[in-house]
């Protein structure tokens, strides 16, 4: 007797297939985080429980020095790519919502070109550019910060104006009829409307930065411009103990958290939707 | 008495659209004007210049007497309940109706009070605390009634307010409206596509088709005694009829319609050559086919709608003109003559019959099956 197929139930190898993709995915990320945890030197062989990668006396991401201060240089770009892409995005992305007129098309595409761009090409151009150009900025901090900001505005200038076309324009317009001048359009009544999205491209901002390598690599100099990423890159071939796994831990917990925290405030204050959008669009 | 909207030679251009084609139009203080056309004929963009979000092309706004088309829309005495209600999301009823006093010099204690009233005169003062998305549809168009009169304008513009509330509130908000109006005396101009709401609470209408005024008049005047074929079309249900004009006899202009010879007393009288004529459906005597003579166009019922009170009886004339006619429910009609097929006979009354001479209506915009869709220019990048 052959079963007859339920035809309102889901496809079986879709979700096999889904199902495969997320362990495949996953497991080797929740390796490394356990071996983090290692009590031994090794990195393939569990040795039993322990936080002396993360706190111990030596080689510690607390006390070794190579470690502690790659991860300050990667918060401190962090901070200032956020600290400046961010309102320079929100201006750009209320530039671009409001210029109507001849080019505002192209401009718009172009702001999409950083997202779209192999990060090597961008790297290798940025490069050029301080070594030929601006070589009074030379390479180094100041250098990867632009390099940085570069790139992280395009996800600013995205999410800002996706707020902006679902927001519309009848807001500023009520608030205009009921008297408010330009100044109190904007503070009154647009910026609080636009604060979920500047806050999560903020958070997107922050968790790119954190993450990048390609760029970040191509515009340091010396060794107190290591990030977490290039560390990682760096000695991975090297000597590497479970202290580059708690780093690496520590690195990914930051950008989780942080776009935890993005989708969550967009989530809460802007519908639901949009935020789903967001979450699309950050790897 | 303030409050008076002058429009001269109001036009706006989109690009190569024309929005406004170079409008005439006084609004009285005190009235309760309507902007009554299709989609695309110009009437929001209309408002959206007297508000202050379009800048005209040409033309002057008159607001008692000063021109106000250069004013930004935050200096002029006139405010707006917006089709969308645009109550701001992220402030409660109390901030929103109290949102525009900040730029009026009152004491706290002043701009409390201004903001209860308000509240109470829509009927809405215990939701001061509620955010704007926990208001029903109704509600939120109340509470945003309620923040633009509390700024006492000698204006209130309203773009469509009720066209997305169900049809039940629709009515009560109507006549809710006209009392408020009535209560106020300020000047309101309120914006519709719906040709019923527009005679339900009107003083006066202007309809617009195609960025220029048709027609503008009392509810009454522009029903009974429309201008333009347009016009006739808009309002309402007509029989228009393609006819010859053949001369005057007396106050009568002669028509022939499909061989027959009619006479008309409205309208365009003094026409001659090719015209419309046009009657309204209620004006139409259904008689026994047996009745011919003067003013009568003999035909074949197509079909009857039954409406309760009445009938709506499709009649073939000879000629081949389709006539819709509305019977009375009232047994004055034979049973027998309302079955299709049933050969009738049609009275023309002279003086329920008008002349029309300009401005074809084309088929796109047959107005009473308009879409809802806002504007053109507002649809424009």
């Amino acid at each position: 007797m052959s079963r007859l197929r339920n035809p309102w139930g889901q496809p079986r190898f879709l979700a096999l297939i889904t199902g495969g993709y997320i362990v495949w995915s996953v497991v080797p990320v929740l390796i490394a985080i356990a071996f983090a945890f290692n009590n031994g030197r090794s990195r393939t062989t569990w040795q039993g429980f322990s936080t002396r990668w993360f706190t111990g006396e030596t080689g510690s991401v607390l006390h070794d020095p190579a470690l502690r201060d790659a991860l300050g240089h990667t918060l401190l770009l962090a901070v200032i790519c956020v600290a400046v892409a961010t309102p320079l995005g929100v201006a750009l992305a209320l530039g671009l919502q409001r210029w109507r007129g001849r080019g505002s098309g192209s401009v718009n595409s172009l702001m999409l070109l950083p997202l779209v761009t192999p990060e090597i090409v961008m790297g290798v151009a940025l490069l050029l550019l301080f070594l030929q150009v601006f070589s009074g900025i030379g390479l180094g901090t100041d250098a990867q910060a632009i390099g940085q900001i570069t790139f992280t505005l395009s996800y600013v200038v995205v999410i800002v104006r996706g707020r902006l076309v679902s927001i519309g324009p009848e807001f500023e317009e009520a608030a205009a009829d009921l008297g408010a001048p330009r100044r109190d359009q904007f503070f009154r009544v647009l910026l609080p409307l636009l604060a979920p999205a500047i806050v999560a491209s903020a958070a997107v901002a922050f968790a790119v930065s954190i993450d990048d390598f390609v760029v970040t690599q191509y515009l340091s100099s010396d060794a107190s411009t290591t990030t977490v990423s290039m560390l990682l890159y760096s000695s991975a071939r090297g000597a590497p103990t479970p202290a580059l796994n708690a780093i690496a831990t520590v690195n990914l917990l930051i950008t989780l958290l942080t776009l935890a925290f993005a989708y969550y405030v967009y989530r809460r204050f802007a519908g639901r939707d949009e935020a789903a959008s967001l979450a699309t669009m950050e790897v | 008495m303030e409050g008076e909207i002058r429009l001269e030679e109001l036009c706006k251009k989109f690009e190569d659209v024309v929005a406004v084609d170079g409008i005439d139009v006084d609004m009285p203080p005190g009235e309760f004007f309507t902007l009554l056309g299709p989609s695309g004929c110009g009437k929001t963009t209309t408002l959206r210049m007297i508000a202050g979000f379009e800048r005209p092309t040409s033309g002057r706004i008159l607001l008692d007497g000063n021109d106000v088309a250069r004013v930004p829309p935050h200096q002029r005495n006139v405010n707006t309940v917006f089709q969308s209600y645009a109550l701001f999301p992220h402030l409660d009823v109390a901030k929103n109706v109290a949102f525009g006093l900040k730029y009026h010099k009152l004491s706290k204690e002043e701009r409390a009070t201004r903001v209860r009233d308000a509240l109470e005169m829509v009927d809405m003062a215990e939701f001061a605390g509620r955010k704007a998305d926990q208001l029903s549809g109704g509600q939120q168009q109340r509470v945003a009634l309620a923040r633009a009169l509390v700024l006492r304008p000698r204006v209130l513009l309203l773009d469509e307010p009720l066209g997305a509330l169900d049809a039940q509130l629709r009515k009560n908000l109507q006549v809710e409206l006209k009392a408020l109006q009535a209560e106020l005396g300020i000047t309101f101009i309120f914006v519709t596509h719906d040709q019923s709401e527009a005679l339900t609470m009107s003083d006066r209408i202007a309809v617009m088709y195609r960025g220029r005024v048709e027609q503008a008049a009392s509810p009454k005047e522009i029903y009974e005694e429309p201008d333009t074929v347009f016009v006739a079309d808009f309002l309402g249900v007509s029989n228009l009829l393609d006819a010859t004009a053949l001369g005057q006899d007396g106050a009568a202009c002669t028509v022939e319609v499909g061989g027959r010879k009619l006479r008309a007393e409205q309208g365009a009288t003094d026409a001659r050559g090719e015209v419309k004529v046009m009657i309204r459906p209620e004006r139409i005597v259904l008689e026994p086919h047996a009745n011919q003579g003067d003013d009568r166009l003999p035909g074949i019922v197509e079909r009857s709608v039954f409406l309760g009170g009445s009938y709506e009886v499709h009649v073939r004339v000879l000629g081949g003109e389709l006539l819709r006619a509305m019977v009375p429910n009232d047994g004055s009609a034979a049973s027998a003559d309302l079955e299709p097929g049933a050969a009738v006979s049609l009275r023309l009354p002279p003086d329920a019959v008008r002349v029309l001479t300009r401005s074809e209506p084309d088929e796109a915009t047959d107005g009473v099956e308009e879409s809802e869709a806002e504007d053109v220019p507002a649809q424009l990048p």
